[in-house]
């Protein structure tokens, strides 16, 4: 086992254990702030483990417990009955995941959706419901339902990759002595042979697709979650989830996407009054659309939002001293809107808390880079912005099946 | 060599920052809550303190306003927040409290590299 997971198992068992008994009691004091804060500071502390461990399942589970308590300890409500029954059903959960990961196979399949549903709930309306209290043990969600999957190490999925594609080659050999040999009973088997090849490649590069909706799943609620504290309204619209990519290029760009939409909430979609001024709709409007066409996936993020300021980000720059000033101002509107993609050079006029001072978009340039695309960039200031990123799909387990087969 | 001073009350996460400011040539001190870190800072004077929010003892803030009301070191450490998205609505309180900067856990190598380079130090 990673160590790194070995430390986090260790360290999350020892939290867990030192407020055992106080969850215990917690029922019996309902407000004590105390117990409250240790409460809140374990699951924070798991949650923040999570991120760097890749954890999403459990760290979903400790977002969703972290938000009612938060909202307790900030004094905004008191925990009752149903709110303490919840939460301790969460750390029933939390416990089981963690107990599951101990086993070393990684995170247990499942869906947690129906106590992250009741979590949010009671973060909703904690304190103003009847403390009618719930039994937990009828709620705890007793397994994932019988799927028919089963999970398969990505090692694993490698190594059957690269045996398809010497499978691959060995017909290729195969077919190309058919074609000298002249016999019609070896033609037929090497045909047949060829067929079930093919069907196999195209089922192992199935096994390796995940639809972008595993990618785009968990967007809607951050762009609800960071419009709402920024006091803005954004409806977010997607499109193509439906299209399968190889898991590798979906964790590849999940980062630069989530960045991207943050950016857009935090700096392209102006506040209702400022909208209402400019006479366009109260609520801002992000669109994320993905399309495949031939060899490569475009992904699009547009929104309706003020657009890059072009004359602030040229100021900043020329105040950052790079590039040259000379370039700079000799610079297209266009040229000058990809400045946004130089490290530190940020147009928002007032810092934010959402997406700092433009750390981002340079990253956003890099990783898709690294990935053999590019990203364009398009929008008049006052009209929005939409930003494209384009990714040849040519690349890592999909060219070495390509290759196998010469094309 | 840069120094940092670590501050988090997770062992996991002091670790897995430690691991990335390795790689960047960063020598390395660590503090499990405000009050170490206020020691910590007394005895080493580092050049940057990544602090936690949520701590035992002595929160990131609660350190904040210590190490800001006292005549400290002569170049005092840069300070910069490791937040998650439910400390957001505090981290304006934060920066007007004096913290230099702030970055979103998770962050990988690039971002802390490129955020310890903004403050000039990497």
């Amino acid at each position: 086992m990673d160590e790194l997971l070995a430390d986090f198992l260790a360290e999350s068992a020892e939290n867990l254990e030192s407020i055992g008994a106080d969850l215990v009691r917690w029922e019996q004091a309902p407000g004590d702030r105390a117990l409250l804060d240790r409460v809140f500071r374990v699951v924070h502390s798991i949650k923040g483990a999570c991120g760097f461990l890749d954890l999403t399942r459990l760290g979903r589970l400790v977002h969703a417990a972290e938000g009612p308590l938060a909202k307790a300890r900030d004094g905004a409500t008191v925990p009752d009955g149903r709110f303490i029954s919840t939460i301790l059903a969460a750390f029933d959960a939390i416990q089981a995941q963690l107990a599951a990961l101990a086993t070393g196979d990684g995170e247990p399949a499942g869906s947690d959706d129906t106590l992250i549903a009741m979590l949010e709930e009671v973060g909703r309306d904690a304190g103003v419901v009847e403390r009618s209290g719930i039994d937990r043990r009828a709620t705890l969600p007793t397994g994932s339902p019988p799927a028919a999957t089963v999970r398969i190490g990505v090692a694993l999925l490698g190594e059957l990759t690269g045996s398809v594609a010497e499978l691959v080659l060995a017909r290729d050999a195969l077919a190309r002595l058919d074609a000298v040999a002249g016999d019609a009973a070896l033609a037929q088997a090497v045909e047949r042979l060829s067929a079930t090849v093919f069907a196999v490649r195209d089922q192992v590069m199935r096994t390796r697709m995940q639809p972008l909706d595993t990618l785009f799943g968990p967007l809607p609620r951050l762009v609800r979650d960071l419009a709402t504290r920024l006091g803005k309204s954004v409806r977010l619209d997607l499109a193509g989830g439906d299209i399968a990519l190889d898991r590798q290029l979906i964790e590849a760009i999940r980062d630069p996407i989530t960045h991207m939409i943050r950016n857009a909430v935090d700096h392209g979609i102006e506040p209702p009054d400022e909208r209402r001024h400019k006479g366009k709709p109260e609520q801002g409007r992000i669109t994320l659309s993905a399309h495949q066409s031939d060899n490569r996936i475009v992904i699009a993020l547009s929104d309706d939002g003020a657009g890059i300021d072009v004359e602030g980000l040229k100021a900043r720059a020329l105040a950052a001293g790079r590039p040259p000033a000379d370039d700079i101002t000799r610079m297209s509107d266009e040229e000058a809107r990809r400045l946004i993609f130089e490290p530190g050079l940020s147009t928002a006029r007032v810092l934010t808390a959402i997406s700092g001072r433009g750390v981002g978009m340079d990253v956003v340039r890099t990783n898709i880079e690294r990935l053999g695309g590019t990203v364009d960039l398009d929008g008049a200031a006052g009209e929005g912005t939409c930003i494209a990123l384009c990714i040849p799909l040519r690349n890592g387990g999909h060219l070495t099946l390509r290759q196998g087969l010469g094309d | 060599m840069k120094s940092c001073l670590i501050v988090d009350d997770s062992k996991v996460i002091r670790k897995v920052i430690r691991r990335i400011l390795e790689s960047l040539d960063f020598a390395i001190d660590e503090a499990s809550d405000g009050r170490e870190a206020l020691d910590r800072v007394r005895d080493g004077s580092p050049d940057v303190v990544l602090l936690d929010w949520n701590m035992p003892v002595m929160s990131g803030m609660e350190f904040l306003r210590a190490l800001k009301s006292e005549p400290g070191p002569a170049a005092p450490p840069r300070v910069v927040f490791c937040t998650t998205e439910s400390d957001m609505a505090h981290i304006r309180a934060a920066l007007e409290a004096g913290a230099d900067d702030y970055i979103m856990k998770p962050f990988d190598r690039e971002t802390l590299q490129s955020k310890l380079a903004q403050l000039a130090l990497a």
